[in-house]
């Protein structure tokens, strides 16, 4: 009898201690009760592959979108990830070679994120990571980025006015303790998945007979595909195939000469892989909304279409390696013209434009 | 008298358990597949025999040397009598063949078990058979060869069976000139089925090297194929080198069983 006694001395003792600390934990009084979200994929397109730890959810965009344009994620507070993937410009930056937190430039160009979901075969220029979930974790540490550590970003997000709530409705956290960097990069992918393309673009329109091409972007249609004899093949499509306008693949197109295949001046692929004759490669991006991509290439070396059809036009310039379809292709100026007029038609206003990708600030 | 029940049953369990080893070979239980045997299909490139390095020169004539940069192809299906292997393979040597140790090593693409103890036929197709080569890549996930879009040819509303690039080089004017072959339509498919009279080894792995030389591709009755008068195929049309390569490729394969 004594012992009960004691025993439910204790065990009041432990709840009248415990419970006040559940009350003053806010987190649990806020609902999670995600809603999940279906992206809407243009036709003929490759099947949207979403991580199944990763499931697209309303209230999971809605933080990846506040992360993505918050300045929160750099070490001064100067620089987000929009800084240098811009809307208008499809999200890269306008410039050569984008300039980090503390004014130092990197080695490569932004770049687009219109479609990055279906960057099955790895992401950047080179390939060196394999998800988007992955990449997101990158910018943050790069010293000529945002030049800052999960650690501190983790703090900063703990003590934010909102962010533990955001936290919670995405990702059902039970503390602040819960929130982690892996946390943070999930919400940024299911946001950057929703920079797709709308299905709009003229192209687009085109191939489901809304719209009829003119003649001078049908025959620069023609060229880049190689749909007929009669006019020059181009070989734009090997490389840079439709639906996505790039195959994703990495191919050396000749931009830089080099001696040997130690020579480049930017291994790209070949650091990734290892393997010598990767040396040189890049992956192919996108052409859809080329017209607001410049500078191009993966040094922002080539400022306008016409000096890029050019390059290509000439042939590129000479290496081991360099990939057997860059030859000279002999086009008039009106021809190159025409295949200009026809990247025109990639450009899709809609998918940019689209205001569930905006800055929430 | 407790202990000496323990001991009994003690010595009981032992000699059960070794009688139950001894006779291990005649019991063994192979219902439900459980000894089939495995294959393993490795595929090999070479040249002239040897094994092909991509961006290495082999002699292609007295006067031309060619390297490959680009070597891939569909193979589709594998046959063995009428059990299926597998319905598509992608030969992809261009990122594989990297050396020449890695190039006699060969790529493991499939190992599985079998369900059969010998064979007398094999069949094999080169391309893709019209049933798949009606689809297109957005029909397949991306961990599915057939989802590469740098396969599809939507011009000919084909996926590209082959594709064979790379450079040519005159040694005596040192000339160097670039060669893309690429093959595709319904047409250019082709298949057959050997005689592969085979018993299988049950329980273990059985290892079936698909051997291409690629000097075959590129000659027919011991004459080559004229490089410098065709160094591209890929034009819409360009039907008579497609089918010239996909026979000769048909024909450059050999199936050894290790
Ligand atoms: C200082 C400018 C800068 C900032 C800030 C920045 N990026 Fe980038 N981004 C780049 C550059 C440059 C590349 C290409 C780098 C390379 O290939 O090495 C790139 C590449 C990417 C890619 C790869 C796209 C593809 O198709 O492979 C993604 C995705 C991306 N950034 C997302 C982000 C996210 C998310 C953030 C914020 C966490 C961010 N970026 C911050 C400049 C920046
Ligand atoms: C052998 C494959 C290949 C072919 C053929 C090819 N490209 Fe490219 N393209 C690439 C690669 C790879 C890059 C990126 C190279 C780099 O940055 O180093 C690129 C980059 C570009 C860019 C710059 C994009 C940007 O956002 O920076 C444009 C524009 C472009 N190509 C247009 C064309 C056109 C037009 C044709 C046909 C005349 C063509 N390409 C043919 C592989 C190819």
């Amino acid at each position: 009898m004594g012992r009960t006694i004691y025993l439910w001395l204790l065990i009041t003792i432990v709840f009248t201690y415990c419970k006040p600390k559940e009350d003053v934990n806010p987190l649990l009084d806020i609902p999670y009760n995600p809603t999940s979200y279906q992206i809407v994929v243009p036709p003929r397109f490759p099947i949207l592959e979403i991580p199944t730890d990763n499931p697209t959810t309303v209230e999971g965009i809605d933080l990846g979108r506040r992360l993505f344009y918050d300045p929160i994620l750099s070490k001064d507070s100067s620089m987000s990830c929009s800084s240098c993937h811009l809307s208008e410009f499809s999200f890269t930056d306008g410039k050569a070679k984008s300039l980090g937190v503390d004014g130092l430039s990197g080695k490569r160009s932004s770049m687009s994120l219109l479609d990055v979901a279906f960057s099955y075969k790895g992401l950047f220029w080179d390939g060196r990571a394999k998800n988007m979930e992955e990449q997101a974790l990158m910018p943050v540490m790069d010293p000529v980025e945002l030049h800052e550590t999960w650690p501190n970003v983790v703090e900063k997000f703990k003590r934010h006015k909102d962010y533990p709530t955001l936290f919670r409705k995405a990702f059902g956290i039970k503390s602040i303790d819960q929130i982690t960097e892996k946390l943070a990069t999930k919400a940024i992918a299911q946001f950057e998945r929703l920079i797709i393309s709308s299905g709009k673009s003229k192209y687009d329109r085109f191939l489901r007979g809304e719209v009829l091409l003119d003649d001078d972007e049908l025959d620069g249609f023609d060229m880049f595909f190689n749909n007929t004899f009669s006019l020059p093949d181009a070989q734009c499509g090997h490389c840079h195939n439709a639906p996505l306008f790039t195959t994703n693949d990495y191919f050396n197109n000749g931009l830089t000469s080099a001696a040997t295949l130690n020579d480049f001046v930017d291994k790209g692929r070949g650091i990734v892989t290892g393997i010598a004759l990767d040396n040189g490669k890049f992956r192919v991006p996108t052409l859809r909304n080329i017209v607001f991509t410049a500078p191009y290439m993966h040094d922002g070396s080539i400022l306008t279409l016409e000096e890029v059809v050019e390059h290509y036009s000439r042939g590129g310039h000479p290496s081991i390696n360099k990939d057997p379809l860059i030859t000279q292709v002999v086009l008039t100026s009106r021809q190159k013209q025409q295949l200009i007029k026809f990247l025109h038609t990639l450009t899709d206003t809609a998918a940019i434009n689209n205001p569930a990708i905006q800055n929430p600030f | 008298m407790k202990n000496n029940l323990i001991i009994a049953v003690f010595f009981g369990i032992v000699l059960s358990l070794n009688s139950f080893s001894c006779n291990k070979d005649k019991d063994v239980d192979c219902s439900d597949g459980k000894c089939n045997p495995v294959i393993k299909v490795k595929s090999k490139l070479k040249f002239d025999g040897l094994p092909l390095v991509i961006g290495d020169s082999y002699a292609f004539n007295d006067t031309l040397e060619i390297r490959f940069l680009r070597v891939n192809y569909m193979f589709s299906p594998l046959i063995l009598d009428d059990s299926i292997i597998s319905d598509v393979f992608h030969f992809d040597f261009t990122s594989k063949n990297i050396d020449k140790t890695k190039a006699e090593l060969g790529t493991t693409i499939f190992e599985n078990k079998i369900n059969k103890s010998s064979s007398v036929s094999l069949s094999y197709g080169v391309g893709l058979p019209q049933k798949l080569n009606n689809s297109r890549p957005e029909d397949f996930l991306s961990s599915h060869p057939l989802s590469n879009q740098s396969l599809y040819w939507a011009s000919w509303g084909s996926y590209i069976f082959a594709q064979f690039e790379g450079y040519v080089k005159n040694k005596r004017t040192g000339e160097e000139l670039s060669f893309t072959y690429h093959t595709g339509g319904n047409e250019s498919y082709k298949f057959k089925k050997i005689p592969f009279l085979k018993n299988f080894q049950p329980s273990t792995t059985n290892t079936l090297n698909i051997n291409c030389d690629v000097r075959k591709v590129f000659s027919r009755d011991g004459i080559n194929f004229d490089i410098m008068a065709n160094l591209q195929n890929h034009a819409t049309g360009s039907t008579a080198v497609s089918q010239y390569i996909m026979e000769n490729l048909l024909n450059a394969h050999e199936f050894i069983l290790e």
